[in-house]
């Protein structure tokens, strides 16, 4: 046997094989159906790798659970053990809390990125709104697992988000307080926050993430417009090229996160007692850190001020959520939508001022005068660079392709070159 | 047949739905428990102990000076509920000599936003965001021990106990484990 034939045999017997299973599964006429050439590039995968950060979270947290006790008394105590003696305790934590924190800004980026190129224009108005119910249900976990090692910073922390909810009118403040604490008692809020981080929001994730997929496999990738757009689309298959770019990616992402638990493990802060809140300000994870300080404005204090910002933040979540059924222009590329594509810059460039605003001035009021001034500085900031951008940048090589396509029209035809020649005559002949 | 069957199956779920709403408890008598006793109470240097839950805390303290609702044979022992009733944190005591914002005053300062109430005068707000005063854990000296008892909390409501600024004290003994024993 020569070593060609060897090696069709052994293709033919990996494409028996592979036969035998997809005759019985399916996935090559559903989820692993050929994906087009263009999608071979990472801002196409940002959901998947946000996806794949929540199935290593899921992996860790399934470690941790094995040791976690949920009581005030022994939660602390059970995380320390894991943390100091428990054999990769400690890398296990990290990479816990990085992946959690990869899941949360992808997801973001992700948001973003569809946000711009009009990703949640018919049909796949549903993909969106279920997208953003992932989104919220992500920083959900975060939410609910920050509260679970029963620091100091974080317990405080969740006091005080649940604080506010204290201050809401009647039947939402009753009802929610019960959702989110039971009876008030510290044993029955660590209970419901370790069920809603260990079972209900993954649970949730989960459904969610398959009612999008199968939205996914019906619409299919978003093709780029304008100048982008492909001329014509190649398929390629999913073995072998799709997966190993998928294990190629999953695998940068991967020892990114390992990476940096590495360089800087998980520190668990001191541990919640009365005598230690009390001289202790707690501040929230970065990607609640831009809330936090809208929070801190000094025109939301008081039970009306914070009302008014509960209000308003609930709104802002409500806008990016129904946003398909809020833009309803038709036109998708980024340059035929310049109101929205503004609003979206400022919204980033925004949230990145609040966090790292927020991170400088913990537990200190912000005089109202001052949060309008450095949040209309950047969105001002924001527009100008847009604008100078699109004169320098978008305009003049619009304006040369626009230029490129009349003089493309005008030459085939002897016409309108005989045309053109005799408008100039009387210019040239006088 | 669908519709009975359906019909059959909804009025079966409405009890479950009862697990889902607060239960309705008898509200016990407030406590009568030892907190300290004055020989242990150095003047300016707080003590946290719980009280009537297992996890409300609140700060007793020695102030040196005879102040309204004080016990003890100067009158100047008071406690009242560590918890702000901004949002919740855990407010800390800082002597006239350890502050400076409110001169002359001792203090209750919380961390989170700067809440202070007054720990000279029935807790009341100084500055901050707190919308109401700190409420006041009813004390009681016995002279012939030294010892210090707590028999009670004053309004307004501990916060996240009820609506915030109730004047209904009695919600501070609902939802959790009286110190010493029964859970309500």
């Amino acid at each position: 046997m020569t070593q060609v034939q060897a090696v069709a045999k052994k293709r033919s017997r990996w494409n028996a094989l592979s036969e035998w299973f997809d005759t019985r599964l399916g996935l090559a006429n559903t989820i692993l159906r050929p994906v087009p050439s263009y999608s071979l590039k990472p801002d196409y995968w940002l959901g998947a790798i946000a996806f794949l950060a929540f199935l290593i979270c899921g992996f860790t947290g399934i470690l941790q659970l094995q040791y976690y006790v949920p009581t005030p008394d022994a939660a602390y105590d059970s995380v320390q053990h894991f943390n100091e003696f428990v054999p990769y305790g400690n890398l296990i934590q990290s990479v816990h809390l990085y992946s959690a924190f990869a899941m949360i800004f992808f997801a973001f980026a992700h948001m973003m990125r569809g946000y711009f190129l009009s990703v949640h224009k018919r049909p796949r108005e549903l993909m969106w709104v279920i997208g953003m119910l992932m989104g919220l249900s992500a920083l959900g976990m975060g939410f609910t697992g920050y509260l679970l090692p029963w620091t100091v910073l974080s317990k405080s922390a969740t006091d005080i988000s649940i604080g506010f909810v204290n201050q809401l009118p009647d039947p939402f403040r009753s009802f929610l307080m019960y959702g989110l604490t039971g009876s008030g008692a510290d044993g029955d809020l660590l209970l419901r926050f370790f069920a809603l981080h260990t079972v209900v929001l993954p649970a949730v994730i989960f459904v969610l993430f398959a009612i999008k997929l199968h939205m996914f496999e019906v619409h299919g990738v978003v093709k780029p417009e304008g100048n982008s757009a492909p001329a014509e689309v190649r398929l390629i298959p999913w073995f072998p090229r799709i997966v190993a770019y998928m294990l190629l990616l999953a695998s940068i992402v991967g020892s990114a996160i390992l990476t940096i638990a590495v360089l800087f493990p998980f520190q668990l802060p001191a541990k919640f007692t009365y005598e230690a809140a009390a001289s202790a300000t707690p501040t929230p994870e970065w990607y609640f850190l831009w809330a936090y300080q809208i929070l801190k404005f000094s025109v939301f204090e008081g039970q009306l001020g914070i009302r008014l910002a509960l209000v308003l933040l609930a709104a802002i979540m409500a806008a990016f959520t129904l946003l398909p059924f809020i833009d309803r222009n038709p036109r998708r590329a980024p340059r035929q939508r310049p109101v929205y594509v503004t609003v979206g810059a400022i919204a980033i460039v925004e949230v990145f001022v609040l966090v790292i605003w927020g991170s400088m001035t913990p537990g200190m009021t912000i005089p109202a005068v001052q949060g309008v001034l450095v949040l209309g500085c950047s969105a001002l900031a924001t527009i100008c660079i847009l604008f100078v951008w699109h004169r320098q940048v978008v305009h003049p090589s619009e304006m040369l392709y626009e230029r490129f396509l009349a003089r493309k029209e005008r030459q085939p035809s002897p016409e309108t070159t005989q045309e053109s020649a005799r408008g100039d005559a009387p210019g040239s002949g006088s | 047949m669908l519709l009975v069957s359906l019909g059959l199956g909804f009025v079966g779920i409405l009890p479950m739905l009862r697990s889902a709403t607060p239960p309705s408890v008898e509200v016990p008598k407030w406590p009568r428990v030892r907190v300290a006793n004055v020989t242990d109470l150095q003047q300016g240097t707080p003590k946290i102990f719980t009280y009537p839950l297992e996890d409300t805390p609140n700060i007793l303290v020695k102030l040196g000076k005879r102040v309204e609702g004080g016990v003890g044979t100067d009158g100047d022992v008071v406690a009242y509920s560590q918890v702000c009733q901004h949002l919740g944190c855990f407010v800390r005591f800082l002597s006239s000599s350890q502050q400076s914002q409110s001169p002359g005053k001792d203090i209750f300062y919380c961390p989170c936003h700067a809440g202070t109430y007054d720990a000279d005068d029935a807790g009341q707000i100084l500055g901050g965001p707190p919308l109401y005063p700190l409420p006041q854990v009813l004390l009681q000296y016995d002279d012939t021990s030294g010892d210090i008892f707590a028999y009670g909390m004053g309004p307004p409501v501990i916060f996240g106990k009820g609506p915030p600024g109730s004047t209904e004290a009695w919600m501070d003994l609902v939802g959790g484990t009286l110190v010493g024993g029964a859970s309500t």
